[in-house]
């Protein structure tokens, strides 16, 4: 009896095979397990040679070399220590700036997530863009222009200055991290505490404060990682003083490998450092909540005080970050730079070729990361490998928490003359580079996504006899198309912007944010000021782009 | 002590009205329930009287005191959320003595209270344990306890839903133990009470309000609710209901004995009696049918209005055979369907009327073993008592079709 049903069904399906249009008996016969199992190993194996296969160099290549590393850095013939010495300002400075970037951040961040997300008025969602906008323009040109205002008023490059350019192009972050734990956060426990007879601000400190404390614990060292590792603003900003990862660059100009290789090792080393620390830091701790100070905290929380603190938040926001990202665009009147770009040496060809360059690489890099993104967020999210898929999760974030120039260092190191020899600097090692440092900014979203989208309606495809691919393309595709145009518009913004671990690999080539940074060290100003506006304009359509899709998304 | 008044209170988000001129008043120590559909307005309601929300018009009164414009703060009130909404960082005795705290109310009186209620509940001996390590019932213990220790002269307790993420087991007991403590007399509450569930509100409330799209459609007590429904959405809120379309009868005199009481002489239907009138219907089926309605609006009726019947499928009774002549309000026809529905069983009965067939459901308990009589396909008689005839003006189709949601 069985067996003669187990035929019958067998037979049906052999029937609906020679039905079967063309695309779907291609869905049907890629869809056997050999092929899924093929993807995702050369997926996993695209991951380990372009992100894991670096890091893991730098390391071994410092430890292989140790002679070589101590003669040239810490016993130098002529010059003894000195590198080291150097190596050792430069981290002090860069965490320096980190620092008291970051708390400066924390400060306006707080009152501005708040305004954005628990108050409603108009012109929100332009204040919103605004704040998101230092986060898409690439930080050289945003460099430049913090340069130019801030110039206005006396202050030349040096510490001050880079410290006020890295409160502006990390303050994104840390805002975006809040402004999502605040808008996923019920307002139910803040609504409990004021029936209890608590004043606003005594509800936000023992409240909404301890919910909020991953996203700000997250924020803060992304903010910080990104501080630590920036190189295209800095150089514009810093004068004389010398970063980490603009000591990188240098040491990679001067060709002393063995000095650039310790530095980038250390400055890898901290930063996977940082990045465990989230995870590990937002278990514990807690913010005091048990202290009152009831009278005090109702005299804050005023109406008029508060009124106060929110006007001046906004005159903050205005002075320190939104005038001067886009102060650069005002500058355009004031110069000429028609006669800077058409003058003997041809600037405006180079601005061309340039821009080309950075359009092409940021295209190619949308195009490999899709391909290998989506396989990878599909691994993230739907196979079962346990401690294997952990791994996978968290090395996915060390390419954004590490400064670029390092990991542009790491993979010149791997990939480069010095270690495969498979790629000479050039174009096609910045299309790597660009590559792995935006691979998570692609798969981040589609996990995203995925884990959000509704598994019943795959599943139910599936019980209605869709083979596994024909499910992909005609269900799961559609669902998660937010997520992958968002990837796609972050990992071009992203690559748009990167100059730290262009410099690094570039050969010859220039790309736009590395333009500007030549420019500008060469007094180019008015063609330079021509530059950035372009490509703040780009950046600037792009944001907007990206916010149309997540809104259509979020219907 | 604390009496509720609200004056022409309306609210709306946007487009949204979520409150049309809301005018009710909750007595002093009286247990007040605001029933009604998800999303009728009820929470935007409970927070317009605790302060959370402010109305865009009208008036909310403490004691004939105007409190529209205080913060929830300066309301002293007790107010329950759903699902409790304990701090998930804050221990068990953080919890509840956070309104000493944040209000500066004097420590050691603070620590005696919270030391009391503790004892009180039964809480003691977990007083660091965090909300996620506490048991349902001993969340529910903490957030009372926590709400009654912000109250001082204002004895209101405000309660949202309290139950309403529970299961049904844990939920009966809990809901028992929540009402022992509301209604307790030393603590002396008013008590304003938001759910969706009829049977709870039944269960508890002096008063009902029942809410639909932002408009107050009846208030009374649970009896009045329940007998009288002003309408065909507060009747078919409360339990499964049969209605037939008819036409109101005032000349002719009764061809049957309509005062006559339908059951043995008990007090229920005495009082059925002494509050309501007879009203004769015309259901286009020969015969005379008869309900009751109340005193006050028995004379809104006229001769010819078009009219609604309706009676709750467990008001209907059931006889097998043709009985016509024997029982008045009856209608003859065939079990079509018949299921077990735990409590009661269910008979689906396909009856004849003004031409054209009817569906009309009958429930019988499940204890009462007269069901293994009625088989499908069995003809029966089906009838009910004139008292619990429940009768309003006819509101049109296109209403009756989206409120018994045929479409």
């Amino acid at each position: 009896m069985l067996k003669e049903n187990t035929f019958k069904i067998g037979k049906t399906t052999r029937q609906v095979e020679a039905n079967l249009s063309l695309s779907l008996k291609i869905d049907r016969f890629f869809s056997k397990p050999v092929y899924r199992k093929g993807l995702d190993t050369i997926t996993i194996i695209f991951f380990i040679l372009v992100v894991v296969g670096p890091i893991i160099n730098i390391f071994s290549t410092i430890f292989l070399n140790l002679p070589s590393i101590y003669s040239d850095v810490f016993a130098d013939d002529l010059i003894g220590n000195l590198k080291w010495i150097n190596i050792l300002n430069s981290l002090g400075i860069s965490f320096s700036v980190a620092t008291i970037a970051v708390i400066a951040d924390i400060f306006l961040a707080f009152p501005t997530s708040i305004i954005l997300t628990r108050y409603n008025f108009r012109g929100k969602k332009i204040l919103d863009a605004l704040v998101d906008l230092p986060m898409a323009v690439p930080t050289s040109a945003l460099g430049f222009s913090i340069l130019l205002f801030w110039g206005i008023f006396g202050i030349n490059p040096g510490i001050p200055l880079i410290i006020l350019g890295h409160i502006v192009f990390t303050f994104p972050y840390i805002v975006r991290n809040m402004k999502i734990v605040l808008e996923k956060s019920d307002t139910l426990y803040e609504d409990a505490a004021r029936t209890l007879g608590a004043s606003g601000i005594t509800v936000f400190r023992t409240i909404t404060l301890p919910m909020m404390k991953e996203g700000l614990i997250a924020g803060a060292i992304l903010a910080f990682t990104r501080s630590l590792g920036e190189t295209g603003a800095t150089l514009i900003l810093s004068g004389l003083v010398e970063t980490a990862p603009i000591l990188i660059v240098g040491f990679r100009r001067q060709l002393e490998l063995p000095a650039a290789s310790l530095l980038a090792g250390i400055l890898i080393a901290i930063s996977i450092a940082l990045l465990f620390s989230i995870k590990f830091f937002t278990r514990r701790g807690n913010f005091p909540v048990k202290r009152v100070l009831p009278n005090l905290e109702r005299f804050l929380s005023h109406r008029y005080l508060r009124h106060f603190r929110d006007g001046i938040t906004l005159i903050f926001l205005v002075i320190i970050i939104l005038i001067p990202s886009l102060f650069i665009i005002w500058q355009l009147t004031e110069g000429n730079f028609i006669e800077g770009l058409f003058s003997q040496d041809y600037k405006w060809a180079y601005l061309y070729v340039s821009f080309m360059a950075s359009i092409q690489i940021g295209a190619l890099a949308v195009v490999i990361n899709l391909i290998f993104g989506i396989p990878f967020a599909f691994i993230i999210t739907k196979r079962k490998w346990g401690k294997i898929i952990t791994f996978l999760d968290t090395m996915l974030d060390v390419p954004i928490a590490i400064p670029s120039a390092a990991l542009g260092f790491a993979i010149f190191l791997f990939w480069g003359p010095a270690g495969l020899g498979l790629f000479q600097p050039g174009f096609f090692m910045i299309l790597f580079v660009h590559v792995t440092f935006s691979f998570p900014y692609m798969v981040r979203p589609i996990i995203g996504v995925l884990e959000s989208s509704n598994v019943g309606v795959e599943e139910a495809a599936r019980t209605l006899g869709a083979s596994n691919l024909t499910v992909f393309r005609k269900i799961t595709l559609p669902s998660i198309k937010q997520g992958i145009i968002a990837g796609c518009i972050m990992v071009f913004t992203r690559s748009l912007g990167e100059t730290g671990a262009t410099i690094v690999v570039m050969g010859s080539i220039r790309t736009i944010p590395v333009l500007i940074v030549d420019w500008v060290e060469a007094n180019a100003y008015s063609s330079a000021i021509f530059a950035s506006t372009v490509v703040i304009i780009f950046s600037a359509f792009l944001i907007f782009a990206l916010r149309a899709v997540r809104r259509r998304g979020g219907k | 002590m604390v009496k509720i008044d609200l004056k022409n209170v309306s609210k709306s988000y946007g487009k949204f009205i979520a409150l049309k001129n809301i005018s009710l008043q909750v007595k002093d120590k009286e247990y007040f329930i605001i029933l009604g559909p998800t999303g009728g307005g009820k929470t935007t309601l409970l927070k317009i009287i605790s302060g959370l929300v402010k109305p865009d018009d009208g008036e909310v009164l403490f004691d004939d005191i105007d409190v529209t414009r205080m913060t929830p703060g300066e309301r002293n009130i007790g107010f329950m959320f759903e699902n409790y909404a304990l701090f998930p960082h804050m221990n068990l005795v953080d919890n509840i003595s956070y309104s000493g705290r944040v209000n500066a109310r004097n420590p050691e009186m603070t620590k005696k209270l919270v030391e009391q209620v503790l004892m009180m509940t039964l809480l003691t001996g977990r007083n660091e344990a965090l909300p996620e390590e506490l048991s349902g019932g001993m969340k529910q213990r903490v957030a009372l306890c926590r709400s009654l220790l912000n109250l001082e002269q204002t004895k209101l307790l405000i309660l949202d839903e309290p139950l309403k993420a529970l299961d049904a087991g844990l939920r009966m007991n809990l809901r028992r133990e929540l009402l022992l403590m509301a209604k307790s007399k030393q603590l002396e509450l008013t008590v304003v009470h938001v759910t969706n569930e009829e049977e709870e509100a039944m269960m508890v409330a002096d008063r009902i309000a029942v809410i639909n799209q932002g408009e107050l459609v009846q208030v009374g007590t649970p009896h009045d609710i329940y007998y009288y429904p002003k309408d065909l959405f507060v009747a078919n809120f409360m339990s499964e209901i049969n209605y037939f379309d008819g036409i109101c009868i005032r000349e002719e005199s009764p061809k049957w004995d309509i005062y006559k009481m339908s059951g043995q002489k008990d007090n229920f239907y005495t009082q059925i009696h002494e509050e309501s009138s007879p009203i004769l219907i015309d259901l286009n089926t020969g015969d005379q049918f008869a309900a009751y309605i109340k005193n006050d609006v028995s004379n809104e009726y006229n001769h010819g209005d078009k009219i609604l019947l309706v009676v709750r499928a467990n008001h209907m009774k059931i006889r097998l055979g043709n009985r016509l002549n024997q029982k008045k309000n009856s209608f003859f026809g065939k079990i079509i369907r018949r299921k077990f529905m735990g409590v009661f069983y269910r008979f689906e009965v396909l009856i004849g009327i003004n031409n054209q067939e009817k569906t009309v459901v009958v429930t019988i308990p499940a204890t009462s073993e007269v069901h293994n009589k009625f088989k499908e396909n069995l003809e029966v008689t089906i009838y009910f008592p004139k008292e619990l005839g429940i009768v309003f003006k006819h509101p049109g189709n296109k209403v009756v079709n989206e409120v018994i949601k045929l479409e």
